[in-house]
């Protein structure tokens, strides 16, 4: 290694200074002096632009719902008209026959609360409710819902009110990453409406009374709700915030105020 | 997905000569079997005909046994009155659906299938007759702990 003392410049430190033959390496590159800090200005320079034709570009996708919606109808094969409500608002789109409902939801009308997790009916996260029933969004055609009533995450808030599932998953930390969220507190609420209805889970333990509403234990609620998969293991919080809706008590996760767990149904 | 036709069909005629006449058409009721197989390229109907809104849902008893409607969901007919009252197994069997790392609570899959996928529900019926024999096998008094197959996946 060659010592470059004489080409030390005092302002610089001197572990940031080139070698002799990194000058000459870039000497002979015809890169040198006041035409080297010019270009590393312009790769700086370029760098930045690279990102910010990246974000723009993310920006463009994530406005990608709005500027579909404009499409002109008559672009996709075997499209479809569909005319259906969503959280109470009347909506037509124009669809592919082949669309889900929850790409419908997602991409034709911008409603991203409902997410695509697998995409095949195994993890819950696109439950959405239609007529008052949960179903898999990511499994349910579009073109069948038209003249059903659609409920997604984004309408069980009401006037800036959330509603009590919400407030139960907030209050009990019945999620950590959220990405879940949406379908466990869909299912959670259309599941409530089976419990008023007197429907039988699996775990029911007395299949021939038809008692309504049922009381559900917790083992119930699990059973209820194990179609919604929740990868950060939230579990005993989005028991307990469902178990304090459904009973309308305050309770913990361990269930200490509630009906001492599984046996509550003998 | 390849792209298909989408009709739907308001009489049960109307649906069958739909069908008969493509050989590439098939029926779809709840679709989350046929969509989910449709995804993975199992399933390449070139033609979907919708029967779900047909009126075939009706469940009733006859002189031999019990009439279920080819369109009547499962959970309808397992917590219909006259289902839990006079066929407990068959209701049990139904909420035991989940076969493929689904489950039959969740608002969906099995919830939404209709009785016409006969074969599954009889195997499903086999299955809880067949779990309920070891449960009454393994505790002696029939009673038992509240069990879902489907636990191992959420742990």
């Amino acid at each position: 290694m060659t010592k470059d003392s004489e080409v030390a410049d005092p302002n610089v430190d001197p572990e940031l200074q080139m070698t002799a033959d990194e000058e000459k390496l870039l000497d002979e590159l015809g890169i040198f002096g006041e035409s080297r800090r010019k270009f590393l200005g312009q790769v700086a320079a370029a760098g930045l632009t690279a990102v910010a034709f990246q974000v723009l570009a993310e920006q463009k996708a994530l406005a990608f719902s709005e500027f579909d919606a404009l499409q002109p109808a008559g672009l996709l094969e075997n499209s479809l008209k569909v005319g259906f409500k969503v959280n109470g608002a009347a909506k037509s789109v124009e669809i592919d026959s082949r669309m889900t409902l929850l790409d419908t939801l997602r991409e034709k009308l911008g409603l991203t609360g409902s997410k695509k997790g697998c995409d095949h009916g195994q993890c819950g996260a696109c439950t959405v409710m239609v007529d008052g029933q949960r179903v898999l969004s990511c499994l349910t055609l579009a073109a069948q819902c038209e003249g059903r009533d659609v409920t997604t995450i984004e309408g069980l808030a009401k006037g800036g009110e959330l509603h009590p599932m919400q407030a139960s998953f907030v209050k009990h930390d019945g999620f950590q990453c959220g990405f879940c969220t949406p379908g466990q507190i869909c299912s959670a609420v259309a599941m409530m409406q089976e419990a008023k209805s007197g429907e039988l889970s699996y775990v029911s333990e007395n299949i021939r009374p038809l008692a309504k509403p049922l009381a559900l234990s917790d083992d119930e609620i699990r059973e209820r709700m194990s179609g919604n998969l929740c990868r950060c293991g939230a579990y005993p919080n989005i028991v307990a915030a469902i178990r304090e809706v459904h009973t309308g008590r305050a309770t913990d996760h361990m269930g200490m105020n509630d009906m001492e767990g599984s046996n509550a149904a003998v | 997905m390849r792209p298909f036709k989408f009709t739907r069909a308001v009489q049960p005629a109307e649906a069958i000569s739909s069908v008969s006449a493509n050989s590439g058409a098939r029926f779809v009721a709840g679709g989350t079997n046929l969509v989910d197989l449709m995804k993975e390229g199992v399933e390449n109907p070139t033609e979907l005909v919708d029967i779900s809104r047909l009126a075939l849902t009706q469940i009733r008893s006859t002189s031999s046994g019990l009439s279920v409607g080819s369109m009547a969901r499962n959970t309808v007919t397992a917590n219909h009155p006259l289902v839990r009252r006079d066929y407990p197994l068959l209701t049990k069997a139904i909420l035991a659906g989940g076969c493929i790392g689904t489950d039959p609570q969740h608002g969906d899959k099995r919830r939404e299938s209709a009785a016409a996928n006969t074969m599954l529900v009889f195997l499903r019926y086999l299955d809880a007759v067949q779990q309920t024999l070891t449960r009454f096998r393994l505790r002696g008094n029939g009673r038992r702990k509240p069990y879902a197959r489907n636990f191992w996946l959420v742990g």
